[in-house]
């Protein structure tokens, strides 16, 4: 849920009033609050401090490239555009992990993938060959490897 | 190679290979939040990237089709019942032998699929792979160097990758092991479900067994981990139907023969009733009990006497027409060279 006073943020504290008996209340964020002066240094020790150390994702709540909210995503289960996986990362990541063990990408790359971006990922294949070959007391196939790696990170590889 | 025309490797005991890729385009918002314009537009771009292969494919504008129609292709396997319903612009787009569909707007902008008939993983992500790269070519995917290919499902991310192998496991079936299989199946990061995709039954025994990991891996060792567990599944059924064939129950005898009659004589058939006597027939066939019916002609009755494609141009025909068609249909295909 999204705070009723700016709109733009997640909602995490909600405000109850009751002024001469009437009852008002509200879903509001931690910014909203501390200007609305409910948040006061004593309220750092309350269990509401613990939800400042979790990702706070206060001020950028939804998605740039398609406005989604990451509560949006957990009710649909889709996720909006491209932008949501790097904008929500903090939260997809622990996601991916549990689904598939793992959230780092080893397949393919595209094909119109930049020519930085398949050096480093060849030089790490070669690099997991190179740990191999020095396991299997292969030295002079490990010196090959080697020298292929430093060929393709220019020469700076120790 | 179409699936249910044709002949694959180990086909007595797995119908089909499917292999799919799930790509989205990094210049338009993912399927919810889509808009029609949108979408027109990544159906011709799409199209437009496959000119290379174009005059082996044709583009079907899936929104454009009769519910009937939609429904014929669902039961060809060729797409799935998300690429269906309402107006919104989607897409296959499928080649002449029926063996790739390249699906437009359906969860993912792309999914290319290849489905072959038999035992034929490697042969199939081959064919998908190359299609992939080509249009690759031309299109900007959704990519981050992490995690891989951004899919709509994070069940989906990195590779894209599913593949799956529909399989027909009677004797595990009958030697009450299912359960304890299916679980082991799961452990080793393997979906298991019903004929028809998630949450069916596994109808005649046909069950459907596919990789849950699509991140983490390189696409080669998710189909060889796939290949090596699909083929474990099927020795364990080997060696089951070995020892059944020596010793078959009578009650099981009975039944396998009964089936065969109604397949042969029965003037009318329901399609559930349809699918339970191909997989008791199949079974008469492997325990040697009944003589050979090539599967491949099994296993085109399962698609052509499936509802719409029963109905085919003739959307008057009632429930029971279609069941006396069905029956009717069967006998042609399958005993037509004999007297009745």
């Amino acid at each position: 849920m999204l705070c009723e006073k700016c709109g733009m943020n997640l909602a995490n504290l909600h405000l109850s009033q009751n002024i001469n008996g009437k009852k008002t209340e509200m879903h509001v964020c931690h910014s909203c609050a501390a200007q609305m002066g409910y948040l006061s240094a004593d309220n750092l020790f309350s269990t509401d401090f613990f939800n400042l150390l979790t990702p706070n994702i206060a001020g950028h709540a939804r998605c740039p490239g398609c406005g989604e909210t990451y509560d949006e995503y957990k009710a649909t289960k889709r996720i909006g555009c491209k932008q949501c996986y790097t904008h929500f990362a903090s939260f997809l990541e622990p996601v991916l992990k549990k689904v598939h063990g793992s959230a780092v990408h080893a397949g393919k790359l595209p094909k119109k993938a930049n020519a930085a971006l398949k050096a480093k990922r060849e030089a790490e294949r070669l690099r997991r060959l190179l740990q191999e070959a020095i396991l299997n007391e292969e030295f002079e196939k490990a010196a090959k490897l080697r020298d292929q790696i430093r060929e393709i990170n220019g020469g700076d590889e120790k | 190679m179409t699936w249910y025309k044709e002949q694959g490797p180990k086909s007595d005991m797995i119908i089909s290979t499917r292999v799919r890729i799930a790509r989205n385009l990094a210049d338009f918002p993912f399927a919810a939040k889509l808009s029609e314009e949108d979408a027109e537009k990544i159906i011709n771009l799409v199209w437009e990237a496959l000119k290379p292969i174009a005059n082996d494919f044709s583009l079907i504008k899936i929104h454009k089709l009769s519910p009937v129609k939609q429904q014929a292709l669902i039961e060809k396997h060729l797409i799935s019942p998300d690429l269906t319903g309402g107006n919104f612009p989607r897409a296959a787009i499928i080649n002449r032998d029926e063996s790739v569909s390249i699906m437009v707007n359906e969860e993912d902008h792309i999914r290319i699929q290849c489905l072959y008939p038999g035992f034929q993983p490697d042969e199939a992500w081959n064919m998908a792979s190359k299609i992939d790269d080509l249009l690759g070519e031309t299109l900007n995917y959704a990519f981050h160097e992490k995690f891989g290919f951004l899919t709509s499902c994070p069940t989906n991310t990195g590779t894209g990758l599913r593949v799956s192998a529909m399989v027909h496991l009677p004797a595990i079936a009958v030697s009450g092991r299912m359960t304890g299989l299916l679980s082991q199946a799961v452990k080793s990061g393997m979906t298991v479900r019903g004929l028809y995709g998630e949450g069916t039954d596994a109808q005649g025994n046909f069950y459907q067994i596919s990789n849950q990991i699509t991140l983490g891996y390189a696409e080669e060792e998710l189909i060889e981990r796939f290949n090596k567990i699909v083929s474990a599944v099927c020795e364990v059924e080997n060696s089951l139907r070995k020892q059944l064939a020596a010793d078959v129950p009578a009650k099981l005898t009975d039944r396998i023969f009964r089936s065969y009659g109604n397949m042969r004589h029965a003037f009318m058939m329901s399609g559930k009733e349809l699918i339970n006597l191909v997989s008791d027939v199949r079974t008469g066939i492997y325990l040697g009990i009944l003589k050979k019916i090539p599967f491949e002609k099994l296993n085109s009755l399962m698609v052509l006497t499936m509802p719409a494609n029963i109905t085919g141009n003739n959307s008057s025909l009632t429930a029971e027409q279609r069941d006396i068609k069905r029956a009717k249909l069967v006998k042609e295909l399958i005993f037509h060279d004999e007297q009745l």
